[in-house]
């Protein structure tokens, strides 16, 4: 049971007038044996967040801590392991699926049996060690990429749209197996994904990204129910589901609706959504929106919200 | 093997290559003797008896020495290019996972050698090298290198990034375990490929290095260095020189051939005549590998005879006319008229051609209409035939994708009767299109708002300036800020939400009667995908146009539509108004994928549903119902006879044994769907 922690990480990308900053000082902690979802659209910075931890991207400045100690990125035993969203670039097309994951068990003895244990582990066929990739399925291939990350031993696995690229109909079994693995095995995860239905479902808590910055975190049953920063309120009002009709057009004024989220080079004065907010500047008469940055103090508000207005959000989210 | 033998490509690559082995390997021992003797009676002789390209200087057998030379000449071809490729593969991997400033400057030494031309490297080495075979074979395959060392690090880094590696490099495995395990096994087909084809380049350079002087010393000799003997007595004997140079050109040939044989062995191409292919798509259309309305009949027949209840109104699906009726939406009990409809697709197959033998059937038999100004989704998995059918409709499938309707009538117009420009001119006027990736669908080289303007001055003669003002007008429509500055710019420019809407303002430069929008928002955020999604909606509502929306989502498709398709392995297996279907539809495929979909209110502490198994192959398709092995209702009757869309309790239609009914518990406490 090991506990990790993002202390104010930032990531940038590039020199010059084509630098961005991916991931803008994110603090946010997986406790031992949660599931932490990390929801956001493309282009929000949570790969590149969950990719630090395994040391795929390289920190600009602040740390990851496991256990209060930086991370290990080098070395054999990697106590951090990922699981990545494409099954099909999951598995090396040229390696049975046995010699997969025998690569990723750190002793040398006992594999075959290892391997058919994890199989197992993972709901499937030991039979299974024997296939090649290419004969399996997609739902098939995640399992295996999970039981590849299992075989190292982690203490954490950063799971990064697993079930993004996988039929519905399959999805099931996979979000399960996250479930099952978190709860018998005590592992936490870092659960990386767009869609929010899947997020609230395999989650304890939920932490909302936009352009870089993490602007809203609360256990996942609080942040479906009462959100306190408007992009996880409107984040909520897109997820659609079954038999629910387009929901009718609110009284926000058309610039503000279609407004495209902000270039992640050039990002906007004080709160960077505010260009898109309905509660915001273009609509009320909030003018510290545009200049005051609201991740100051963000910590002492209701679900650490970069919001200046988030202690008072549930009360005016309907007003305009 | 077996593809090799079949293509005429292996066929004269293999042969020719059985007979340069034989040379390489034997000739020395066969016709050395007779290489090296001298004729001193015939000597630089034309053609003649006995000797059957005549004889060199001193007199010895001309074709006897070309013979020979094939050893030498190819050996040290094959040594070259052997070095080249090792000494490229080594730079080029060692540059794909090394640091990143190690590789900035391996690939920059990399990028200058290959602006060198190789034979100019190639005679720079041969003289630091001297002379000699030896040499000239370490020239050479420096010389090749760098050329091998690009490729090396362009297929290394292609694989690099892919996620295994990266899982790999999680793993904690070593850099060289990663090369040698993970990125060597995946770039060795290409790789070998390409030393094939170098290899033919590498004779030729050899040649001339002999020939130049460089290469082949006396007493040995190649057919460089005899193409250079020959050539000083070309006037008295040209089959001196044109004998080593046809030697020349038929090993390259063979080279060549190899390669391109090895690509089509180890790419996988299928390299099948357009006329077999008809052959075969014909064959698969006649053989009703797809079922008729006569199979139909008879499964129903034996349906009931295999005691299976009726249905309540089974067999009444046949109108007084003889017509089939397709499902026209909820409580629809009137045929509709043909006027009200702006789609009609009856009996519509597609068919891929996979083999010289076998032909997949992503769509078997699918009839539907669209009514005027009604929305109608089509859901289903990947690989359901959704897309395939949405494209047959447009006419956009390409060989060997082949598709057969029956009837295909758009906006009153049969497709089939129209001459290819009037199809054109009526898909264009009557038919708008949006498709998942915008990036794809636009020009990418063309400014947005001529690429809609384009429109109006093909379909509507409107001027350059009435156009561009339409278009501009239209970008306005879908709220693309300042249109007039976005108009200019290049879809690159654009966002992936504002392409899309670049693309529904294209469909609405006309007044389409049907707007198809297949996963118009799959590849787009979800606040996007709203924005989107009310796009269509209100430029549905504007325009009276029908729509048919394609989706794997069965929320995208419940929000927007009125009616929904279910389609699964190629078939619909369930007709159905979304007020029906979210009360509970009756196919176990559709109630699965409505138990399967995670929503903001799952219950978190039950497991979640899933569909056991996988759709079957459109090319190995099950005699009985396709879903039957994924669904727990399944019986014996059910993998023997293939369920026809029958009228359903549930509302609509669905083809299957036992229809359920009820509404769908979404969350299952014991966590497999029942």
């Amino acid at each position: 049971m090991s506990i990790l922690e993002f202390v104010d990480v930032t990531v940038r990308f590039g020199l010059g007038a084509a630098a961005m900053t991916a991931v803008d000082h994110v603090s946010l902690t997986v406790p031992p044996g949660t599931v932490v979802g990390l929801v956001g659209e493309s282009g929000s910075g949570k790969s590149t967040l969950g990719r630090t931890a395994v040391g795929l991207e390289t920190v600009t400045s602040g740390q990851v801590l496991l256990d209060g100690r930086p991370a290990p990125t080098r070395g054999r035993r990697r106590p951090i392991q990922m699981v990545f969203q494409d099954p099909a670039g999951a598995l090396n097309p040229r390696m049975s699926v046995g010699a997969s994951i025998a690569e990723a068990i750190p002793s040398r003895r006992g594999q075959r049996a290892a391997v058919a244990e994890l199989l197992e582990r993972v709901h499937l066929e030991p039979s299974v060690a024997t296939r090649m990739p290419g004969t399996l399925s997609g739902g098939q291939r995640q399992r295996i990429a999970l039981a590849r990350a299992l075989a190292a031993r982690p203490e954490v696995i950063i799971a990064d749209e697993i079930t993004s690229a996988l039929d519905v109909s399959v999805q099931g079994a996979v979000l399960n197996l996250v479930k099952e693995l978190t709860t018998s095995l005590g592992v936490s995860m870092l659960f990386i994904s767009h869609n929010l239905s899947v997020v609230r479902y395999v989650s304890d808590v939920v932490a909302v990204m936009y352009l870089g910055q993490v602007v809203e975190v609360a256990p996942a049953h609080d942040l479906v129910t009462d959100p306190r920063h408007p992009y996880t309120r409107r984040l909520l009002d897109s997820t659609l589901s079954i038999g629910m009709p387009l929901a009718p057009e609110s009284a926000t004024p058309e610039p503000v609706r279609f407004a495209e989220p902000a270039d992640p080079h050039h990002l906007p004065l004080g709160c960077s959504f505010h260009p898109r907010c309905p509660v915001g500047p273009l609509v009320l008469d909030r003018p510290q929106c545009a200049t005051d940055d609201p991740s100051i103090g963000a910590a002492s508000r209701p679900h650490r919200a970069a919001c200046h207005f988030a202690e008072t959000f549930a009360e005016i989210k309907d007003s305009p | 093997m077996k593809r090799l033998m079949t293509s005429p490509l292996g066929v004269a690559a293999l042969v020719v290559n059985a007979i340069l082995l034989f040379l390489v390997l034997f000739a020395p021992a066969i016709w050395g003797k007779q290489a090296a003797a001298n004729d001193i009676l015939n000597l630089g002789a034309g053609p003649g008896l006995g000797h059957a390209f005549g004889t060199d200087a001193l007199g010895r057998d001309i074709l006897a020495r070309v013979l020979v030379a094939s050893q030498l000449s190819i050996g040290l071809a094959l040594g070259a290019t052997a070095i080249g490729m090792f000494i490229g593969a080594v730079i080029g991997s060692v540059a794909a996972i090394t640091s990143s400033r190690l590789r900035w400057l391996i690939t920059g030494f990399i990028d200058i050698m290959v602006a060198f031309p190789g034979l100019l490297l190639a005679l720079f080495f041969a003289v630091i090298f001297g002379v000699g075979p030896r040499a000239a074979v370490f020239a050479l395959g420096l010389a090749m290198a760098p050329s091998f060392a690009r490729l090396t690090y362009t297929l290394a880094a292609n694989i690099a990034g892919r996620d295994f590696v990266a899982a790999a490099r999680t793993l904690g495995i070593s850099r060289t375990r990663i090369l040698f395990r993970h990125v060597l096994p995946n770039i060795g087909e290409p790789l070998i490929v390409n030393a094939t084809l170098g290899a033919s380049g590498s004779l030729l350079a050899f040649a001339s290095l002999s020939f130049l002087g460089l290469g082949v010393q006396l007493p040995d000799y190649d057919w460089g260095k005899m193409l250079g003997d020959g050539l000083n007595t070309i006037y008295k004997n040209p089959l001196a020189a044109l004998a080593p140079g046809l030697a020349l050109v038929l090993a390259g040939l063979a080279f060549n051939l190899s390669g391109e044989a090895a690509a089509q062995l180890l790419g996988g191409r299928v390299a099948m005549s357009p006329s077999r292919a008809r052959r075969l798509l014909s064959a698969a259309f006649d053989r009703g590998i797809v079922d008729s309305d006569a199979t139909g009949a008879r499964t129903a027949g034996a349906a009931a005879e295999a005691g299976e209840a009726a249905y309540p109104l089974g067999k009444a699906t046949t109108t007084e006319a003889g017509e089939t009726a397709y499902p026209l939406g909820k409580a629809t009990t009137t045929k509709a008229k043909s006027a009200d409809l702006v789609l009609r697709v009856e009996h519509l197959k597609v068919a891929i051609p996979l083999d010289e033998t076998t032909v997949a059937t992503p769509v078997r038999d699918v009839s539907f209409t669209v009514r005027r100004g009604e929305a109608v989704g089509i859901v289903g998995e990947s690989g359901s035939g959704k897309t395939l059918t949405a494209m047959a409709v447009a006419q956009l499938l390409s060989p060997p994708v082949a598709s057969q309707a029956d009837v295909m009538v758009l906006a009153g117009q049969s497709l089939a009767t129209l001459s290819p420009k009037a199809l054109r001119r009526h898909l264009g006027t009557s038919l708008a299109m949006v498709f998942q990736d915008p990036m794809s669908s636009l020009n990418p080289t063309m400014r947005v708002g001529l690429q809609l303007a384009e429109y109006s001055r093909e379909h509507q003669g409107a001027g350059r300036a009435q156009a561009w003002e339409r278009a501009v007008d239209r970008l306005r429509a879908v709220r693309i800020p300042s249109p007039e500055r976005r108009a200019k710019q290049l879809p690159h420019e654009l966002s992936g939400g504002m392409r899309q809407r670049s693309m529904i303002a294209l469909g609405l430069m006309g007044e389409p009667a049907l707007i198809i929008a297949d996963e118009p928002t799959t590849a787009l955020d979800v606040t996007v995908q709203e924005q989107v999604l009310r796009l269509i909606d209100r430029a549905r509502a504007e325009h009276g146009a029908a729509l048919l929306l394609i989706s794997h989502d069965l929320a995208v498709v419940t929000a927007m539509c009125d009616r929904v398709l279910v389609m699964y392995a190629g078939k619909i297996v369930e007709s159905i108004g979304v007020t029906d279907l979210v009360a509970g539809p009756a196919h176990p495929y559709t109630r699965g994928l409505i138990a399967t979909s995670p929503d903001l209110g799952s219950d978190r502490d039950h497991l979640l549903p899933s569909i056991p198994g996988r759709p079957p192959h459109p090319g190995r398709l099950p005699v009985g119902c396709a879903f039957a092995s994924r669904c727990p209702f399944a019986t014996a009757v059910c993998e023997e006879i293939d369920p026809q869309l029958n009228l359903s309790t549930a509302g609509g239609q669905v083809a299957c044994h036992h229809p359920q009914s009820g509404s769908v518990v979404k969350a299952d406490p014991a966590g497999v769907l029942s």
